[in-house]
């Protein structure tokens, strides 16, 4: 058996040792998907201790939940749609901005746009896409996920989920393409 | 096009500081011994309470279908040569309280009956006489 066989074997197996309750396979989880998380919650927080958090709670969630583990097939969309729920309840506890708040966030990040760098710019443009656009393109480049794993964890078909991964990424051209002649 | 686009924002990746990984695998380790400290003491304490629990509403499922069976076979009935002292006990609650009605005075005297044939403690039955 060659060393990607065996590591296909290990993550299908994942889950199964995941819900015997064995150590090292959280660690093996975290190093394949600790990272991925991590950017995750980070991106729909903005902050990194919270996102810090988010994880920390996810893994101690899995081990609380682990019998369900058992009958998981993709564990990655698994992890992923927990950890959405984790943001979620998160996001639920925070103070809600005023409408006048949240239109002068707007602004501050459209004038934003106007002084930093390209990559500060992407940033700042996937903040102003519409939620659902957001996500996926969140779910594609900072959480690796395939468009089934993404139709798996927003509950889309994967066809939705590669549209709205088009869209998305055309107003972002879009928008950095204005970024550039403006300045 | 997408390629340049995905290869910003790889760019912009902020990655979890080293610390994380030992932070969470502390958190589910404390977790995991929490749960197999925890499994010894409580399962017994929970088990008792479910036997308890259970036992509770064999015995009330029980004592319900004894009672019921009970009501069921047990027939509430005069023996056959009482009515003639029933009728006679109602005339006489009639002549002694003339307001009452038939049924009133039927239902009085059947109780008045019913009171004196029951067996008590430490006496003979005697049947309601003048």
């Amino acid at each position: 058996m060659d060393g990607k066989a065996a590591s296909d074997e290990d993550e299908r197996s994942l889950p199964r040792r995941l819900a015997d309750g064995d150590e090292a396979a959280f660690a093996e989880a975290y190093d394949r998907y600790g990272h991925r998380l991590y950017r995750t919650a980070l991106r729909y927080l903005g902050c990194g201790g919270e996102a810090e958090d988010a994880v920390q709670d996810l893994f101690v969630a899995l081990v609380r939940s682990r019998a369900r583990l058992a009958s998981v097939e993709n564990l990655a969309s698994y992890l992923f749609v927990a950890l959405r729920r984790q943001v979620g309840r998160r996001s639920r506890q925070r103070p809600r901005p005023t409408t006048d708040e949240a239109s002068d966030a707007t602004e501050r990040l459209n004038v934003e746009l106007a002084r930093v760098d390209l990559r500060d710019s992407l940033a700042a443009a996937l903040e102003l896409l519409p939620p659902e656009q957001r996500e996926v393109v969140i779910l594609k480049i900072d959480s690796e996920l395939t468009f089934d794993e993404i139709a798996q964890v927003l509950d889309v078909s994967p066809n939705t989920a590669a549209s709205r991964y088009r869209y998305a990424l055309d107003k972002l051209r879009a928008r950095l393409h204005r970024e550039e002649h403006s300045t | 096009m997408n390629e340049d686009i995905e290869d910003l924002f790889r760019q912009g990746r902020t990655e979890p500081r080293a610390e994380l990984r030992e932070r969470v695998l502390a958190a589910v380790q404390v977790e995991l011994q929490s749960e197999l400290r925890g499994r010894p003491d409580s399962l017994p304490a929970s088990g008792v309470r479910w036997r308890s629990l259970a036992a509770l509403a064999a015995l009330v499922t029980l004592w319900m279908h004894v009672a019921w069976s009970a009501a069921l076979h047990v027939r509430l009935e005069l023996p056959a040569d009482s009515h003639g002292e029933l009728a006679q006990s109602a005339a006489q609650l009639r002549e002694l309280l003339p307001d009452l009605s038939g049924a009133e005075s039927r239902s009085m005297a059947l109780r008045l009956h019913l009171g004196a044939s029951a067996p008590r403690h430490g006496g003979p039955t005697r049947p309601l006489t003048r």
